[in-house]
């Protein structure tokens, strides 16, 4: 009898440890928790049913259904903006990250000054979004810019327009871009170079491998990890452009530079058709999540 | 033992995170004070630069001027002002005093929380007759005095006197001699580029922001027949004198009077370090120009181009939000009517007042450049009073940046600008 009772009580007093430990580790998350679903899931799950409103924020607010979809479908500025983001996104992407490598590869060598190079690389990412737009118009501005002005001393007669014609306004955002957030993608790389044993690239140099095929054979593979994460945020990151265009060409001219975010932006807070700018956001959250799933999928397939 | 330690940490930590939770209003208090309570205001503004810390040494005077108010002030970034004003509005935890523009009125009033000042006018001191006409009725809504304006600041003309001396076009009063209508004006240009130096220009106002949809507002709205943009909820301007506007601006560009691709900032930068004759800019640049003490010029309203004189222009106007404290109410009236009475401060920033009782003061005349075109606000033709100017606005900008680029014809342009306002007065 005695040998039947105390297997009983232990699972009893397992149960009740194990039980202990749950509420405990509730309790640990639960600030954590009620914030996080306070002030992020509850809005998201608000502003997805604000999508199928319509009416002036804070006034009214009537049931519209699809309306708001539909008209999104419709809406020629809706396809300009979200196509002038996916332009972005296409140009910035192997940009920023290929810079972000070659970065990384110079900080990461032999060479004098490496560390005043990666402070110098990096600097820039610690500046906030105004502080750079100020810097760069600055130095974009047509007639008083000084760029403009160097280029002038130095013979050139034409004024050249950075942030007035479109082609060269998107030149300019990418350029601001890339200075301000190379910095974090360096970051990154550098910290999967330095992963790499020495000892693959000693034994490369004794079966007489030059650079070139040393980085081929055995840097970008084993940063393959890296690479994707890499790409993967700058995608994201890119879906988000806004304060960039925003603050140097207002979306212009006209409203060729104009990002999706700017957009939504301005329907939700400038025309105050919440209704419209839920529904915008939510397809923008479908996009960048189908971005994503095929991205995850392409790496997976390439890393097996 | 570690288990109590670690349940009463995590409560700990619960109880730390949740206050964080609490409202974070300002919480008045009323000062121990023997006889009377201190009436303590709440005061928003979006202002930015020059004209908050004018406004912040205002504030600070009225309340070293009494002890019956004190008036605290926050002043807000213009870029999300009115969502916060109107937001505050819709949750009743608005200031109890702030700074519209009067094109915003009727989107604050929408809401259904100003007060009418009507009500408490009289007790408050505060006297229709003392203000000018033009802005006064800018704050009328429905018969109703929603607002009390502040001041009006408009497009006016700004021109470097040097330039226009050497060209001999200055007359015995320092203003420029030129040919009526939209031929004598481009005319005078021309003879200014005459004798300007290299790399300056006749003519500059920014053409990549909303200048370029301000400068033919205040053109369209000398035309008779044209200043009217919007009625009955539709673009009022797809008429023959929005065109002619229009292609005004356009020949100054395309006569080489006018280069192309100018940004905010350049157009200042441009007419301050003395590269421009002519700028076609905001009151608000007065105090910026100033302070070039090599730079000579004089700022006049919008010559007439056309039929009669007008421009571009809004109002600061200073709105009460309705709340349960009538005293607060009354106290507010009684700050807008001192900081209106106050204007030869607030006139430093450029701005014209809006009460005549300080235009018409000799303190005020003795100013440099405000006196010469204070006159303007007259003539101002206001938005029309529609709840979502800065959507129609936005979309029109746009259109107008692309005219001025040579990337839409002066048709076109007009087309598609009425197009666009349409589509969001539609929603």
């Amino acid at each position: 009898m005695r040998s039947r009772a105390k297997p009983k009580e232990n699972i009893i007093t397992k149960r009740k440890s194990e039980a202990k430990y749950n509420i405990s580790a509730w309790l640990f998350i639960l600030p954590f928790l009620i914030l996080y679903l306070v002030f992020m899931i509850y809005p998201i799950i608000s502003g997805f049913l604000t999508s199928f409103t319509t009416g002036q924020f804070g006034i009214e607010s009537k049931f519209n259904g699809l309306g708001n979809y539909i008209y999104m479908m419709k809406d020629k500025y809706f396809w300009q903006a979200l196509g002038n983001t996916l332009l972005f996104v296409i140009i910035s992407t192997p940009t920023i990250v290929i810079f972000g490598l070659l970065f990384s590869l110079i900080v990461n060598s032999a060479i004098k000054g490496t560390t005043f190079l990666r402070s110098s690389f990096f600097i820039p990412y610690m500046l906030s979004i105004s502080v750079t737009t100020s810097i760069w118009k600055f130095i974009l501005q047509p007639y008083t810019g000084f760029l403009n002005g160097l280029l002038h001393q130095m013979g050139v007669k034409d004024e050249i327009y950075w942030l007035g014609s479109t082609p060269l306004a998107w030149l300019s955002i990418l350029i601001v871009t890339l200075w301000w957030t190379v910095g974090f993608n360096m970051i990154l790389f550098l910290a999967g170079l330095q992963e790499i044993p020495d000892s693959l690239y000693e034994a490369a140099s004794i079966d007489g491998a030059n650079s070139w095929e040393k980085f081929c054979s055995i840097t970008l593979p084993s940063l393959r990890g890296v690479i994707a994460l890499v790409v993967q945020l700058q995608i994201v990151a890119s879906f988000k452009l806004f304060g960039q265009p925003w603050l140097l060409t207002g979306g212009g001219p006209g409203t060729s530079t104009r990002p999706i975010v700017q957009y939504i932006y301005q329907t939700a807070f400038r025309s105050w058709d919440s209704g419209y700018a839920s529904a915008m956001s939510f397809i923008l959250f479908i996009v960048i999540g189908l971005f994503t799933l095929i991205h995850n999928k392409l790496s997976q397939r390439i890393e097996g | 033992m570690k288990k109590v330690v670690g349940t009463f940490l995590c409560l700990t930590l619960l109880m730390m995170a949740l206050s964080g939770c609490s409202s974070k209003q300002v919480e008045s208090n009323p000062s121990p004070s023997s006889k009377k309570e201190v009436i303590e205001l709440n005061y928003w503004t979006p202002l930015s630069g020059g004209d908050g810390d004018f406004m912040t040494s205002m504030v600070e005077k009225f309340n070293t001027s009494q002890t019956e108010i004190k008036v605290t002030l926050q002043n807000n970034v213009w870029a999300d002002y009115y969502t916060k004003l109107r937001t505050s509005l819709v949750s009743d935890t608005a200031p109890d005093i702030a700074i519209a523009h009067a094109s915003h009125l009727l989107e604050l009033d929408k809401t259904g929380k100003l007060t009418n000042i009507d009500d408490f006018a009289k007790e408050a001191g505060v006297n229709w007759g003392d203000f000018a006409e033009n802005p006064l009725k800018a704050t009328i809504i429905d018969g109703k005095h929603v607002a009390i304006p502040n001041d009006t600041h408009c497009i006016i003309m700004y021109y470097n006197t040097d330039y226009f001396k050497t060209a001999g076009l200055l007359d015995e009063n320092g203003k420029i001699i030129m040919d009526d209508g939209a031929d004598g004006f481009i005319q005078m240009l021309e003879k200014v580029k005459a004798v300007l130096p290299a790399g300056a220009y006749p003519f500059v106002s920014a053409t990549d922001n909303v200048c370029a949809f301000w400068n033919w507002y205040a053109l369209y709205s000398q035309i008779d027949g044209g200043g009217e943009f919007i009625k009955d909820n539709k673009a009022a301007f797809n008429n023959e004198p929005a065109r002619k506007a229009a292609q005004v601006l356009v020949d100054l560009r395309d006569k080489g009077l006018w280069p192309k691709n100018i940004s905010d900032e350049s157009a200042y930068d441009l007419f301050k370090t003395g590269k421009a004759a002519v700028h076609f800019a905001g009151v608000w640049a007065t105090g910026n120009y100033e302070s070039n003490k090599d730079l000579h010029f004089a700022a006049v309203p919008l010559p007439k181009i056309f039929d009669k004189e007008a421009t571009w222009g809004d109002s600061h106007t200073l709105i009460i939000p309705k709340q349960d404290n009538k005293e607060k109410e009354i106290a507010a009236a009684k700050f807008a009517n001192w900081l209106t009475s106050d204007g030869i401060d607030w006139a430093a920033a450029g701005h014209v007042p809006s009460k005549t009782t300080v235009t018409e003061s000799s303190e005020f005349k003795a100013l440099k450049y405000r006196p010469d075109y204070a006159k303007a606000i007259e003539t101002v033709n206001y938005y029309p009073q529609i709840t979502n100017i800065s959507g129609v606005t936005d979309a029109v900008i746009a259109d107008f940046v692309a005219m001025m680029k040579g990337n839409l014809t002066v048709d076109q342009t007009i087309n598609k600008a009425a197009e666009d306002v349409n589509a969001i007065l539609a929603k």
